[in-house]
């Protein structure tokens, strides 16, 4: 992962710039860390592709099961089951 | 002004203490923006009606420079991270995801990801900072993604996956867990877990890597929606698959093992009611609550009860019950020996135990002789600081005879020559006239409903 790191610094120091760039915002209270900005922005393509593909696998799961419910269970605990 | 120290860093409003002793929040204009968005989305109310964010109604402005200025729905107790169980900081995480990814849907996002926004009220988390919420702008990274993972993830993972005495970190780091140092502690194995690897120790080096760099140009597309949405559901996931069961330890099972008879531990329970009833509380802090079997008989009077316990297991196995049953309590790890004390700038901004107080009725049940004998704390103290938590207090005193304390005594000199019923007596009496005195069924316990004289 490291290695990744390192053959990725130019772009990251692009985004390092371009992160930067949001830092200015007028009641930003808290230091958002610009290494939690940069590392947002690295991941961003695969987290949001992952979720693109969740979403659409969800999609036709329930198609087929005809399954309408899009209730949000992110709050749902397994420990309480 | 009353300025309450608990929320002077968000320039976008202040919590005060109006003059009538109400809590009130004010929104400056600065703020006005973000608090006018969050009730005309709809998040507000969507909020609002699941019980996940707390209720407010608008009132009269106290102060001249305010946008506008709102009266919270009072909060029952209030509680911090360090004193949560494994359970309640999960599911306070999770709420804080679940009101990410809602305000996300309304067109803004949360600017603070602190765990101190997060209380529990009838035995659920519930969001408290209504200022928490800015306006969204997409391709803009989570600029509360470093609190979160301080807060919530690095925590939540030392404790599943390190040790569940790490918890007690949150006490000394009042901003959560420095992700460096959560990145040293975690075992090798979590550096194997996608999500760890990224949001805890990637993170750390990241961190590392570009801390001050600072330079002022635009370029590139940052973080679409989508992948905004896809960090918050890997972190749900992340939270979600951490894992902590309550097993085994001292005080875990506790009620199998005591030298209680079934009849004597009935006897118990309906002294403590009758107790109660006597003392007619409207809060009850029960110090030493293990699973709270003791504390239950108080909530389910609908008294607002607290039931603390030392023990991490103890706690959760509490909190698991009182989420399954809807039992309106709220369970708590405190170290009597060495309870809350105010921490934050100028230990203002998060009070004491004792400054959460006074409770109506503290109980202390079968406690007395582990802080006297194991802790060595004269009675003469216990009883001075039990005067500064409670109006009442009902505390069972257990003797030298009482097989318990031969266990305790078994090991170690006996150098507690006071410690017998007229020398509790003689120390309480000091800080407590006796309201009511029974031996408990046939054991060698006696149990005191005591009145504070101060």
């Amino acid at each position: 992962m490291q290695q990744e790191i390192g053959m990725k610094s130019k772009s990251t120091l692009l985004l390092l710039v371009f992160v930067l760039s949001f830092t200015n915002s007028a009641f930003a209270y808290l230091d958002p860390g610009s290494g939690s900005y940069i590392l947002q922005m690295l991941i961003a393509g695969i987290l949001g592709s992952l979720y693109a593909i969740k979403l659409y696998w969800a999609k036709i799961v329930n198609f087929f099961k005809g399954n309408s419910s899009t209730e949000d269970d992110s709050l749902k605990d397994s420990d309480d089951e | 002004m009353n300025k309450l120290n608990a929320s002077f860093r968000d320039p976008a409003g202040f919590i005060f203490t109006s003059s009538q002793g109400e809590i009130l929040r004010q929104i400056n204009i600065i703020g006005a923006e973000e608090f006018d968005l969050m009730h005309d989305s709809g998040l507000y109310d969507s909020l609002v009606k699941k019980n996940f964010l707390i209720q407010h109604q608008e009132v009269e402005n106290v102060y001249a420079d305010a946008y506008k200025t709102i009266k919270p729905e009072r909060l029952p107790f209030i509680s911090y991270p360090y004193e949560w169980s494994f359970g309640q900081l999960k599911d306070a995480a999770l709420l804080t995801l679940y009101i990410q990814k809602a305000a996300l849907q309304k067109g803004m996002s949360l600017k603070d990801a602190s765990a101190y926004n997060v209380q529990f009220v009838n035995g659920k988390p519930v969001f408290i900072d209504t200022l928490s919420f800015e306006v969204y702008e997409e391709g803009k990274p989570w600029v509360a993604y470093k609190q979160f993972c301080q807060h919530f993830l690095a925590p939540i993972a030392l404790a599943s996956m390190t040790d569940i005495r790490t918890l007690d970190l949150l006490s000394a780091n009042i901003d959560g867990i420095p992700l460096d140092l959560a990145s040293a502690l975690l075992p090798r194995k979590s550096k194997f877990k996608f999500s760890l690897a990224t949001h805890i120790h990637w993170h750390a080096k990241t961190q590392q890597k570009y801390a001050g760099k600072q330079t002022n140009q635009k370029a590139g597309k940052g973080v679409s929606k989508m992948a905004m949405l896809g960090l918050i559901d890997n972190l749900v996931n992340a939270v979600k698959s951490l894992k902590w069961n309550p097993k085994g330890t001292e005080w875990g099972e506790y009620y199998t093992f005591t030298n209680y008879s079934d009849s004597s531990f009935d006897e118990k329970k309906n002294l403590v009611a009758a107790f109660i009833d006597e003392a007619k509380p409207s809060t009850v802090w029960d110090l030493g609550a293990n699973d709270g079997t003791f504390s239950s008989i108080a909530a389910l009077k609908g008294i607002e009860t607290v039931a603390f316990d030392i023990d991490p297991i103890a706690v959760e196995k509490n909190y698991r019950r009182v989420k399954q049953d809807n039992i309106p309590m709220l369970p708590l790890q405190l170290d009597l020996t060495n309870p809350s004390t105010g921490i934050g700038w100028a230990h203002e901004e998060r009070d004491s135990l004792e400054q959460r107080g006074k409770a109506d009725v503290v109980m202390a049940l079968a406690i007395i002789h582990h802080i006297a004998i194991s802790n060595n704390v004269p009675l003469e103290k216990v009883a001075d600081y039990l005067s500064r938590l409670g109006n009442h207090i009902i505390i069972e005193f257990v003797p030298k005879e009482d097989s318990q304390v031969k266990i305790l005594l078994a090991t170690r000199e006996d150098i507690f020559l006071s410690y017998h019923i007229d020398g509790f007596e003689k120390a309480f009496t000091q800080f407590f006239d006796i309201v009511k005195k029974e031996q408990v069924g046939d054991s060698l316990r006696t149990l005191y409903l005591l009145k504070a004289k101060r």
